[in-house]
């Protein structure tokens, strides 16, 4: 009988193990196949018989798309205003959740609830009015625009995620350092900050991975090619003359290199941080 | 160096005190304590009863609905706690998880403007004390129970404060760590000579380590007096209760007047009261009142009894080494007996037992308020401090906590 | 003994004004939300209404100018076969992907829960399609997608000898394709809320459902499903709106085509936009989403908590 369980067991683990694989293959298998593409020269792309992996080695897409398009320009700019952005939602939604954790004034509860709220509306009927504000304020087509609009759209997540974190951490810390003598500010910046950095760095990462990725408030927002960022930059290539599939997947790969990178980071937290948070949902 | 503080402290008065939760839950309710300069002062009774409230108000920690606080001549009920010169000890100790023990001790000396040299000095000196030289380097999580507990107090120590407040620090250790620490803050004060604010729901505690105990419930001071004083003549039949372990024994009776003499009338007791009790009555003859006796004013007569002594069945007997607890059924209930020693009692024994004459309690029946004025003062109320200050340092004797 | 300092602290108290103690820190707290408030306002609140009101409009895109025409807008839509195509659309798209994920999101949290050999790498990878740049995934799958080159195409042949398919060129063919990529891509998000709470549920639970006899269908309704029962109603209703409002992923697959295939509402919304240079109309159809999301929130809701309380 003994023998016979063991053996369901390793049957079974078997089983999860190749199906968890093959959907790990699946989930990874495009970027590898944009990476594959992009080693490889237009004869071997064009090819009616192609291969997993590139026969001839060749980096010479990468040289196109360098000298190509802007490239090198957007991946700054995107960078700029990625980094701007998770900043500026990681100080606001710090305070915020300060403020909506260890202060009593009313409307607190309902100012949640309404900023969360903010998720249900379709982006695409805020894109007609901030289009007009924004170009009557003469903001269009600068880094400024984009990174107010991605901090507002990331906010109400950093004092969702920020707010979970304040919430446990103990009282009796705030209280011991207000007979420490220290002021609420600094009982903020000296004992509670530096206890949520988990919590920050999750949002930063969140933040920046949604900003760099953002396609919509730049097509709406900029129109020079100087200010353009990469979702931009890139999917407009894709609608030029002449496009070639192999420069094309290699400003992929090199656009994903930072999430991957910024990813391997937060791998385990992932699980971790956002379920804690989706765990607290209540409506 | 033991640096004594003697001078710093402060006494501490509430005057008219009142918290209100909600829209109509009294919370604390404290016509008027005096806590005097330098004293260990435990505020004790049941959860719920507002001594944590009470201990928050005098740090600042909550602001009073109605009345006032004051440190020496000093207002300080508006004042911050920052401002007001106290430290705490709180229940988990609260240690900033992210610093340092070192960092730790540091951080109120540096929001309190203290100077660098002068840090440096008080830190080494409660290291010192509280045996932390070999954890300074250490984060919070890295240390156990008791070094957290000990650094707690030094994070307390090294402010010089005119009060130390100290929020049941007790109750998340171990039972033997416990002891030690309780003997550990005995010395500590003795000591520092500051002002100790104490709270718990351990009596065991209140007793061993105060100066003056106030016994709380419902947000109001029951009895506020020396510990010998509460545990002699305790003022209610809460206060009687919540005191002494095992707890004081209870019976529901009259007083009746008979042949010239006051006897306490129960069901299967009749009980002539001695004239050292009924010089202190305050109440006639024909009230009706509760009868209080301690197990250790309970005696049982093994050998030979006197006669017309009641008799008990023993239902159950707790051997603890140097003391015996038995309980015996009787006419009039369970009664509750602790005696010295180890001694053979069997289950089912019948034994006669009487009540000590002198050392009885009487309480109204319906207030519960004692109705015998309190006696002579007991002696060696001093002496109760200094035996614990001959303690050689525990802490020395164990390799961890 | 006493240092200067002592004294000198003596005389910096800091003095609150009678019974402002609360009070003053109440202040300090909603003083420190005010940028959270401020940016709400300005964002959001303003525009959202400004966008409402633009919706009674028939505004020219270039130049912003254009009458009064009240509800028009909106009875002309009841009409429209681009306002039914794309709301058709909308809800193939909605409740095709969110289906789709909930059951690949299930099986890939319940296999992600075993213990089994690189399991935490497993985990890493599986989920990494979440956090690929949309673009990136689109321009990928595009390429993969492509009738003549792409690889699915190879495969499929190859494999199964099934002729090529103009995935993202045929009408019929374009929707599922599209949702294909947004299942592969949008899963994880699944798989991260679901996981923690599985991890939570104690073994003894299975393991005393096993002695009882339950078989392992049983086991999975009978212990796994309630634990995860209040969290599904909570996807449902997110994937929902997310899907719903979803603009960049099809823009960028297919803009919307061919010949309005895989045009839903939001791509309706930027083509009355930018294409008809109808701004008045594009807030309408935009407002219309709002609408309808509002109504079946709440509704959804209502049913979801009746729903809870007959379970106790």
């Amino acid at each position: 009988m003994i023998a016979n369980y063991r053996a369901r067991e390793a049957v079974r683990t078997g089983f999860i193990f190749t199906v968890t694989w093959m959907v790990v293959l699946v989930a990874v298998f495009p970027l590898f196949w944009a990476l594959s593409t992009s080693l490889r020269d237009n004869q071997e792309i064009i090819s009616r018989t192609p291969t997993l992996l590139p026969v001839d080695f060749t980096l010479e897409n990468y040289d196109t798309m360098l000298k190509l398009s802007n490239f090198p320009q957007q991946f700054s700019n995107s960078t700029i205003i990625a980094i701007g952005s998770s900043l500026s939602v990681v100080f606001f939604g710090s305070l915020g959740a300060y403020s909506l954790t260890r202060f009593r004034f009313r409307g607190q509860g309902l100012s949640l609830r309404v900023v969360l709220l903010t998720y249900l509306f379709p982006a695409v009927l805020l894109v007609v009015p901030m289009f007009i504000i924004l170009r009557n304020l003469k903001l269009t087509d600068s880094y400024a625009a984009l990174i107010i609009v991605h901090t507002a759209t990331g906010l109400p997540l950093g004092l969702w995620l920020l707010r979970a974190y304040f919430q446990s951490i103990p009282i009796e810390l705030d209280q011991a350092a207000m007979i420490d003598g220290a002021s609420r500010l600094e009982t903020l910046f000296d004992v509670l900050l530096p206890q949520a950095i988990p919590g920050m760095i999750s949002i930063f990462i969140f933040i920046f991975v949604f900003s760099w990725g953002d396609y919509l408030w730049p097509l709406i927002l900029i129109t020079s090619r100087s200010q353009m960022t990469l979702p931009l930059g890139l999917h407009t290539y894709m609608n030029d003359m002449g496009f070639e599939w192999g420069p094309l997947m290699a400003a992929t790969v090199v656009f994903a290199v930072p999430v991957v990178f910024l990813f391997t980071f937060i791998q385990s937290r992932l699980v971790r941080g956002l379920g804690a948070g989706a765990g607290a949902v209540k409506f | 160096m033991m640096a004594k503080l003697v001078g710093r402290s402060a006494n501490v008065r509430l005057e008219g005190l009142q918290k209100v939760f909600g829209k109509d839950t009294l919370v604390v309710d404290i016509a008027d304590m005096l806590i005097p300069a330098g004293e260990f002062v435990t505020l004790l009774g049941p959860s719920g009863c507002g001594k944590t409230t009470t201990l928050k108000l005098i740090a600042g920690l909550e602001r009073p609905t109605r009345g006032a606080i004051f440190f020496g001549d000093q207002r300080v009920t508006d004042v911050a706690p920052g401002s007001r010169d106290i430290a705490m000890v709180f229940q988990n100790y609260a240690l900033y998880p992210h610093m340092t023990v070192q960092a730790n001790l540091e951080y109120g000396l540096k929001k309190h403007h203290v100077q660098r040299d002068e840090r440096q000095r008080r830190i080494t000196w409660a290291s010192e004390v509280l045996q932390l030289e070999r954890l300074l380097q250490r984060k919070p999580r890295e240390l156990s129970g008791g070094q957290q507990q000990r650094v707690a107090l030094g994070r307390a120590m090294v402010r010089e404060p005119k009060a130390f407040l100290l929020d049941e620090p007790l109750s998340n250790l171990d039972a033997r760590l416990r002891l030690l620490m309780r003997a550990e803050l005995i010395r500590l004060h003795h000591t520092i000579d500051t002002t100790m604010i104490y709270v718990t729901h351990d009596q065991v505690e209140a007793m061993s380590m105060s100066q003056r105990i106030a016994v709380m419930r419902d947000g109001r001071i029951q009895q506020y007096d020396r510990p010998e004083a509460i545990y002699r003549y305790p003022g209610s039949r809460f206060v009687a209760s919540f005191i002494g372990s095992p707890g004081i024994n209870l019976y529901e009776g009259d007083l009746v007047s008979r042949d010239g003499a006051l006897h306490f009338v129960a069901q299967g007791i009749d009980l002539p009261l001695s004239s050292a009790i009924v010089e202190r009555l305050s109440e006639p003859a024909g009230t009706q009142v509760t009868l209080g006796v301690r197990p250790e004013d309970v005696l049982l007569h093994l050998e030979s009894s006197p006669p017309d002594a009641p008799v008990g069945r023993v239902t159950v007997v707790e051997s603890l080494g140097p003391e015996t607890i038995v309980t015996l059924e009787t006419t009039v209930g369970d009664v509750t007996a602790r005696v010295l020693g180890m001694l053979p009692i069997d289950f089912d024994a019948q034994i006669p037992f009487s009540f000590d004459a002198a050392r009885l309690h009487l309480f109204d029946a319906t207030t519960g308020e004692s109705v015998l004025r309190p006696g002579a003062s007991t002696s060696g109320a001093k002496a109760f401090r200094s035996p614990a200050a001959r303690l050689p340092s525990l802490v020395q004797q164990t390799q961890s906590g | 003994m006493a240092s200067g300092s002592v004294a000198l602290r003596a005389r910096r108290r800091f003095r609150y004004l009678p019974s402002d103690l609360e009070t003053r820190e109440k202040w300090l707290g909603f003083f420190i939300f005010l940028p959270v408030i401020l940016l709400f306002l300005i964002f959001f609140a303003y525009p959202l209404f400004y966008g409402i009101t633009l919706s009674f409009y028939k505004l020219n895109t270039l130049t912003l100018t254009g009458p009064f025409i009240g509800v028009d807008n909106f009875r002309t839509f009841l009409s429209s076969a681009d306002v039914r195509n794309a709301l058709g659309n909308s809800l193939y798209w909605t409740v095709a992907s969110l289906t789709l994920n909930l059951l690949v999101g299930l099986l890939v949290a319940l296999a992600l829960n075993e213990r089994f050999p690189g399991r935490n790498l497993a985990r890493g990878l599986a989920l990494s399609s979440y956090l690929i740049p949309l673009v990136v995934s689109a321009a990928i799958w595009q390429w993969m997608f492509n009738a003549q080159y792409g690889i699915i195409n190879y495969t499929l042949f190859k494999l199964w000898g099934i002729l090529p398919v103009s995935w993202l060129s045929d009408p019929k063919t374009a929707m599922p394709a599209a949702i294909v990529l947004n299942v592969w891509r949008t899963f994880p998000f699944v798989v991260i809320v679901l996981l923690p709470r599985l991890q939570t549920i104690p073994e003894e639970l299975y393991s005393a459902a096993k002695v009882d006899g339950a078989s392992a269908w049983d086991r999975f309704v009978d212990v796994t499903l309630p634990h995860l029962r209040s969290l599904f109603v909570v996807l449902i209703l997110l994937r929902f709106i997310f899907d719903f409002n979803d603009f960049t992923t099809l823009a960028l697959l297919t803009g919307g085509g061919p010949v309005h295939a895989t045009e839903t509402l939001p791509l309706l919304v930027y083509r009355q936009m930018f294409g008809l240079a109808d701004t008045g109309a594009a807030a309408a159809v935009a407002v219309l989403m709002l609408l309808f999301l509002l109504i079946l929130a709440v509704v959804y809701l209502q049913l979801a908590n009746r729903g809870e309380r007959v379970n106790e």
